[in-house]
C-alpha cells in the first residue's frame, strides 16, 4: 500500500524528465489514477474485517516510521482522491492546450495526489503532518500556476500558504503534544487512547482544531479559499473542492475517538462549522463570479461537514461521510463545468453569461444534476447527505435548537446559490454583448470553442451523483460500514418523515430566496481575487474588520518592518561584526558573575613539573608574541612571517605535550599556510599593486574611539573565553573518578587495529567517519578555491561586474631558476615522495600518517612552482593532476569504507586485517584508508597551489 | 600546565577578535587563523589527563591503561585526534577565505572592509 502512495510521486518525478511532458503521454496520469482506484477498491473486503497496517522503519532514533494505517475512513478518502483524480486528470489533459503547461500541471497534480494519499493513509501522526504540509506546498504551486502572468495568482497562493502553513504549525504542536500525552506517535495507538481527561487536552484540541480549520477554510480562516480560485479550474475542482480542503474534515473524523465527544470539542467544532455553513452560503449568493460563488458554497459545505464532525456521540459521522462523497462528486463536477464554460466563452461572470443550455447541452445536464444535488433535491446523492445533516441536528438529543436553525438556514441559502449558478449561466437569456468589455473568445453562441471531453469528464461524476442513490447504495454500504466501524443502513428516504418535511421546507424557502436574490443579497463589490484598491474600498464599505483585512494588515506590517530593518543595514561588514561581538561582550559582562565559579578558580595553580614545562612556557610566550606582532605591523609579509613563528612555536608546544602526531601536522600545515598566503598575496599584487598597500595603510587609521572600542570588545571576549577555558580545565574530573573514553581508546588500539599509535587509530578507525568527512570538507574547500580563481577571463554574468578583470600574470623571478635550484627541487621532490611513502606505510607506529604524507608531497610540488614557474612545472611534473588525485582519493576512501560490508559483514569503515607483511609492514584496510587520505590531501593541496600560481593563460589540467 | 594553556587561549582569542575587526581584510583573515589556533590550544588543554609520554601503546593485547602504556601517563589521544581534524579543516577554510579575498579585491578594487557595501540594503 506504501507503493500505491509512492506511484504518483514517482510519476511526478518521471514527468520532470525531458520528454515526460509530451502530449503523447497526457493520459498516463489518468490511467494511473484509475489503476490506483481499482487497487484501493480491492482492499475493501480486507479492511471491512480489520484495519491494515504496514510499517517500514524510517528514522528509528526519533520513533519515526513510515506506517500505513488503512481503515474504512482512510479507504473512503483514498477512493475519493483517486476517483476524482482520474476524472480531473482526463479533464486536465484536454483543458490545457500547450504541452508545457499541461505537463507542469499534471506533474503538480500527481505530486499533490501522492501527498494527499499520504495524509489519509499515514499511520504515524508525524508522517501525517509531513504529508499535510506537502499538500499545502503543492497547493501553493497550483494556486500560483498562472503566477508568472498575474499578480493576483501570486498573492492568493502566498495567502493560502501562509494561512494553511500557520495552521500546519499549530497542528504540529498539537500532534507533538498529543503524541507525548498518548505515549506514542503511531496512529493506531493514539486512536486507542482517550485523551479527554488528560491535563493537556484543551491545548491539544485547540491546536489540532486550528490546523483542521485553516485547512478546511472555516471562519475566520476561510478567506484564503475564494482567493485560491485563481488556480486553473481542474485544480480548483480537485484540491479546493474534492480533496485537500477535506483534509481538515478528515483530521476531525480521524481524531474523533481520541479528542472528540467532549463539551469543548462540540462547542468549538459545531459552532465554527455552523457559522461557516451559514456565512459561506450567504456570501455565495452575493458572488457574481461563477467560481467565486462555487468557492463560497464550498466553504459552506465544509462548514456543514465540520459541524457534523462536532456533534456528540458520533451522531453526525455517517452524514459527514456521505457529505464528503456527495460534495466531492457534485462540486468537482461544477468546477469542471465552470472551467469548460470559461474555456468556451472566455468569461465566468454570471452577468455576462446566459443561455448556454443550447450551446453546451452536455455541460448543462451535468451542471443541472450537480447543482440539484448541491441543493439537496431527491433522489440525488446530495439529498441523502443533506437529509442526514438535518436529521442529526434535530434538537431532541442535543437539547438546543441552534444547530437545527443553522442547518435549516444554511440549507435554504445553499439551495438558492445552487439554483443561481444553473439559472444564470445556462437558462436565463444571454445578455446583450457590449463589445467594449468583450473578451477575446467571447463570441456568439454558435462559434463557441467547445471541447466535448470537458463536459464528458465531469459527466462521470454527475452519473455517480445520480446513480448511486437509485441503484448503487448497496455498493456504498460496505464502505460506509467500514468507515463507521459499525453497520448502519443507508437509505434514500429516511424511515421517519420529519427530516423529509424539513428538507422540503428548506428547499421551498431556498427557491423563494433565489427568486428574490437581487433584493436581499445584492452583489458583492469584493472581487474573488484581492487586488489593490478595489479590495481596500470593499473593506471600507463593510466597515468592520474582516479576517482577510486583518491578514492583509499583518502581511503589510511585516513588509514595512522589513523595509525599516533594511534601512538599518549599512552594508559595512565590519560594523556588523562590531555590533554582534559588542552585543556579545555586553551580554558577557552582564552575566559575568555567573561565569567561572570563584571557588573553582581558587584551585587553579600553575605547577611546573619538569624542564619541559618551562620550555612550554617559553614557547607559549613566543606564540603570543608572534601573534601580537602580526597585529601591530603594517606590512602583510611581516605579519605572515610573525604568524608563522607563532604557528611553529605552537608546534613545539604540541611536541612537548607530548603529542608528536599533532606537532608534525601543525608544522607541515603551518608551512603550507604560510606558502599559500604568500602566493595569494603575490597573486593580489599582480592585479593591482595599490590594493594591498592601501589596505595596509588603514591599520592604524581608525579613530581613537574606534580603536579603544575594538580593544575593549576584544578584551572582554578574550577574558570571557579565558575564564571559560580555565573553568573547564580546573573542574576537569579526576581520571580515576570517571574513566574517560581515551583510556578505552588506548587499551583497544593494538588489540583491535593492530597499530601502536593511538592517535592514528582514533583518526582512521575509532573516529574514522570524522576523518572521511574531514577530507571531504578539505576537498570542497580546495575545489572552492579552484572555482573562485580558475577563470581569469571577465565573467559576463558577473552581477557586480563593473570592473573588468585584468589578465592575471604571476611574475616568475627567472633568477631563481638555474641548474642548481632545479636540481635541488628535483631532489626534494624525490625525498619528499620517499618521506610521504614512509609516513603512509609506517604511520601506524610513528608520527605521521596519510595526511602528512599528502601535505609533504604537496609542499615539494610547491617548491617546484616557486623555483621553476608554473608552465615549466606543469611540463616537468605531468603526473600531477590535482583533480584526478582528489577524486580518486575520495572514491577510494568511500569504496574502502563500504566494500567490506557486503563481502565480510563488516560495519561501515570497519577495520579488516590482512595480516603481517615483510619489512615490518602490517596490511589492513586502515592502510588503504590512509592511502586514500594521502591521495585526497595531495590532490587538494596541489589543486590549491596550482590554482593560485596559474597565470591563467593555459588550461590547468590536461 | 592546563591553567597556562587556558590563559593563553583567552589571550589569543582576544588578539584574534581584535585582528578580525581590522579594516584591512587580509588582517581580518589572519584574525580567523589566530582564532583557529586558539581553539586548538583550548582543545589540548581540556585533554583528560596531563601526559608524560606520547600516546603510543605496546604491541600486545592488554587490559589496562598501565599495561598499554607502561612508560608513564600518556597524553590524551582523543583531543589530539580532534585537533588534527581541526587543523586540517581550518587550513581549508583559510585557503578558501583567501581565495575569496582575491576575488573581492579584483571586483571592488579595494581590500578595505569599509569600501565594500554590497550588503547595503
Amino acid at each position: 500500500m506504501l507503493l500505491l502512495i509512492g506511484l504518483p510521486a514517482a510519476l511526478a518525478g518521471l514527468m520532470l524528465l525531458p520528454g515526460g511532458r509530451s502530449s503523447a503521454l497526457k493520459y498516463v496520469p489518468a490511467a494511473l489514477c484509475a489503476v490506483l482506484f481499482a487497487a484501493f477498491a480491492g482492499y475493501l473486503p480486507a479492511i471491512e474485517a480489520a484495519p491494515i497496517t504496514e510499517t517500514v522503519a524510517w528514522v528509528p532514533g526519533l520513533g519515526l516510521d513510515l506506517v500505513v494505517y488503512a481503515d474504512g475512513l482512510a479507504l473512503l478518502f483514498a477512493l475519493l482522491i483517486t476517483g476524482v483524480g482520474a476524472v480531473v486528470s482526463v479533464y486536465a489533459a484536454a483543458y490545457f492546450e500547450e504541452d508545457d503547461e499541461r505537463g507542469r500541471f499534471l506533474t503538480l497534480l500527481m505530486a499533490f495526489m501522492a501527498a494527499m494519499l499520504g495524509v489519509v493513509l499515514a499511520g504515524n501522526v508525524l508522517m501525517l503532518f509531513c504529508a499535510w504540509e506537502l499538500t499545502s506546498i503543492t497547493s501553493f504551486f497550483l494556486i500560483g500556476f498562472k503566477g508568472d502572468k498575474y499578480e493576483d495568482a501570486r498573492r492568493s497562493a502566498l495567502r493560502a500558504l501562509v494561512v494553511t502553513g500557520a495552521g500546519g504549525l499549530a497542528l504540529l504542536a498539537g500532534l507533538v503534544l498529543m503524541g507525548t500525552a498518548a505515549g506514542s506517535y503511531t496512529l493506531s495507538e493514539v486512536l486507542a487512547t482517550d485523551l479527554s481527561a488528560h491535563p493537556w487536552y484543551a491545548a491539544i484540541t485547540v491546536l489540532v482544531l486550528i490546523g483542521a480549520f485553516t485547512k478546511s477554510a472555516q471562519v475566520p480562516f476561510h478567506f484564503w479559499l475564494p482567493g485560491a480560485m485563481s488556480a486553473p479550474s481542474p485544480a480548483s475542482a480537485y484540491l479546493h473542492a474534492a480533496t485537500m480542503v477535506k483534509a481538515g474534515v478528515y483530521l476531525l473524523l480521524r481524531m474523533y475517538p481520541t479528542l472528540g465527544n467532549t463539551d469543548l470539542w462540540t462547542t468549538l467544532v459545531l459552532g465554527v462549522g455552523l457559522i461557516t455553513f451559514v456565512w459561506g452560503a450567504y456570501a455565495a449568493n452575493r458572488q457574481r463570479d461563477m467560481k467565486g460563488l462555487l468557492a463560497y458554497t464550498t466553504v459552506s459545505a465544509l462548514g456543514s461537514l465540520v459541524a457534523l464532525a462536532g456533534l456528540p456521540d458520533s451522531l453526525g459521522i455517517k452524514g459527514a461521510l456521505l457529505g464528503i462523497l456527495a460534495h466531492g462528486a457534485y462540486k468537482a463536477a461544477l468546477f469542471l463545468i465552470t472551467g469548460a464554460v470559461e474555456h468556451a466563452t472566455g468569461t465566468r461572470d454570471l452577468d455576462k453569461l446566459g443561455g448556454l443550455r443550447h450551446a453546451m447541452p452536455g455541460a448543462f445536464i451535468v451542471a443541472l444534476i450537480s447543482a440539484l444535488s448541491m441543493a439537496g433535491l431527491p433522489p440525488l446523492l446530495g439529498f441523502i447527505s443533506k437529509d442526514l445533516l438535518l436529521e442529526a441536528s434535530f434538537p431532541e438529543p442535543l437539547g438546543t435548537v441552534l444547530p437545527f436553525l443553522g442547518a435549516f438556514v444554511g440549507s435554504a441559502l445553499m439551495v438558492s446559490a445552487a439554483l443561481t449558478v444553473v439559472w444564470d449561466a445556462f437558462i436565463k437569456p444571454a445578455p446583450v454583448k457590449s463589445h467594449d468589455h468583450s473578451h477575446a473568445n467571447d463570441d456568439h453562441g454558435d462559434h463557441l470553442h467547445t471541447v466535448p471531453l470537458l463536459s464528458a469528464a465531469p459527466g462521470v461524476l454527475a452519473a455517480f451523483t445520480l446513480l448511486i442513490p437509485l441503484v448503487g447504495l448497496p455498493l456504498l454500504q460496505p464502505l460506509t460500514n467500514a468507515a463507521l466501524g459499525r453497520s448502519s443502513t443507508l437509505y434514500l428516504f429516511p424511515p421517519h418523515p420529519e427530516p423529509l418535511i424539513v428538507s422540503i421546507a428548506a428547499l421551498l424557502v431556498g427557491v423563494v430566496l433565489m427568486r428574490f436574490r437581487a433584493s436581499w443579497a445584492g452583489s458583492s463589490a469584493q472581487p474573488v481575487t484581492i487586488s489593490g484598491k478595489r479590495a481596500k474600498a470593499a473593506r471600507r464599505s463593510i466597515g468592520f474588520p474582516t479576517a482577510s483585512g486583518v491578514y492583509d494588515r499583518l502581511i503589510g506590517g511585516v513588509d514595512r518592518t522589513g523595509d525599516i530593518a533594511l534601512k538599518l543595514q549599512s552594508g559595512r561588514i565590519r560594523y556588523y561584526l562590531v555590533i554582534i561581538l559588542g552585543a556579545l561582550s555586553l551580554l558577557i559582562m552582564y552575566l559575568a558573575p555567573g561565569i567561572g565559579t570563584v571557588d573553582a578558580l581558587a584551585n587553579a595553580r600553575v605547577q611546573l613539573n619538569s624542564s619541559s614545562d618551562i620550555l612550554k612556557l617559553a614557547l607559549l610566550g613566543l606564540v603570543v608574541a608572534g601573534t601580537f606582532t602580526s597585529i601591530i605591523v603594517r606590512n602583510h609579509l611581516v605579519a605572515v612571517l610573525a604568524l608563522g613563528v607563532a604557528g611553529y612555536a605552537l608546534g613545539g608546544v604540541f611536541l612537548l605535550e607530548p603529542a608528536p602526531d599533532v606537532a608534525l601536522v601543525q608544522i607541515v600545515v603551518e608551512t603550507l599556510a604560510t606558502v599559500v598566503l604568500m602566493l595569494m598575496l603575490a597573486r593580489m599584487d599582480t592585479v593591482d599593486k595599490t590594493l594591498r598597500t592601501n589596505a595596509q595603510r588603514t591599520v592604524w587609521d581608525s579613530t581613537v574611539i574606534g580603536r579603544w572600542r575594538d580593544a575593549a570588545i576584544s578584551i572582554v571576549i578574550g577574558v570571557a573565553i579565558g575564564l571559560l577555558a580555565l573553568t573547564v580545565v580546573v573542574q576537569r574530573p579526576e581520571r580515576t573518578a570517571d574513566e574517560p573514553i581515551s583510556v578505552w581508546h588506548l587499551v583497544n588500539t593494538y588489540p583491535q587495529i593492530k597499530v601502536t599509535d593511538a592517535v592514528g587509530a582514533i583518526v582512521t578507525d575509532f573516529r574514522g567517519t570524522d576523518t572521511l568527512l574531514e577530507i571531504a570538507v578539505f576537498s570542497v574547500a580546495a575545489l572552492g578555491v579552484f572555482m573562485l580563481l580558475r577563470d581569469p577571463a571577465p565573467d559576463k554574468s558577473d552581477p557586480m561586474g563593473t570592473v573588468e578583470i585584468q589578465q592575471v600574470t604571476l611574475k616568475h623571478d627567472s633568477t631563481l631558476e638555474n641548474p642548481l635550484t632545479v636540481f635541488i627541487a628535483r631532489l626534494v621532490m624525490v625525498f619528499a615522495l620517499m618521506i610521504a611513502f614512509s609516513h603512509w606505510l609506517y604511520g601506524g607506529g610513528q608520527p605521521g600518517d596519510g595526511f602528512t604524507a599528502g601535505v609533504i608531497a604537496g609542499l615539494a610540488v610547491a617548491l617546484n612552482y616557486v623555483v621553476r614557474g608554473y608552465a615549466r612545472t606543469r611540463r616537468a611534473l605531468p603526473w600531477v593532476k590535482p583533480r584526478r588525485f582528489l577524486m580518486g582519493g575520495l572514491i577510494l576512501a568511500l569504496g574502502n569504507a563500504v566494500i567490506y560490508a557486503p563481502l565480510l559483514g563488516r560495519p561501515f569503515l570497519g577495520v579488516v586485517d590482512f595480516g603481517d607483511a615483510p619489512a615490518g609492514l602490517h596490511l589492513s584496510s586502515t592502510l588503504v584508508f590512509e592511502l586514500a587520505i594521502a591521495l585526497t590531501v595531495f590532490g587538494a593541496v596541489t589543486l590549491i597551489l596550482d590554482t593560485i600560481s596559474n597565470p591563467g593563460t593555459e588550461e590547468s589540467e590536461g | 600546565m592546563g591553567v597556562v594553556f587556558a590563559l593563553v587561549t583567552g589571550v589569543l582569542f582576544g588578539l584574534g577578535v581584535f585582528q578580525l575587526l581590522r579594516r584591512d581584510l587580509i588582517k581580518s583573515a589572519m584574525g580567523f587563523y589566530i582564532l583557529f589556533t586558539a581553539i586548538n590550544l583550548f582543545l589540548l588543554a581540556v585533554g583528560a589527563f596531563d601526559g608524560e609520554v606520547a600516546p603510543y601503546v605496546e604491541p600486545t593485547t592488554v587490559n589496562t591503561l598501565a599495561e598499554a602504556v607502561p612508560g608513564g601517563t600518556p597524553s590524551d589521544p582523543l583531543v589530539q585526534a580532534l585537533i588534527l581534524t581541526a587543523i586540517v579543516i581550518s587550513f581549508g577554510s583559510y585557503a578558501l577565505l583567501l581565495g575569496m579575498l582575491n576575488v573581492i579585491g579584483k571586483r571592488n578594487k579595494s581590500l578595505n572592509a569599509d569600501d565594500l557595501n554590497a550588503l547595503k540594503g
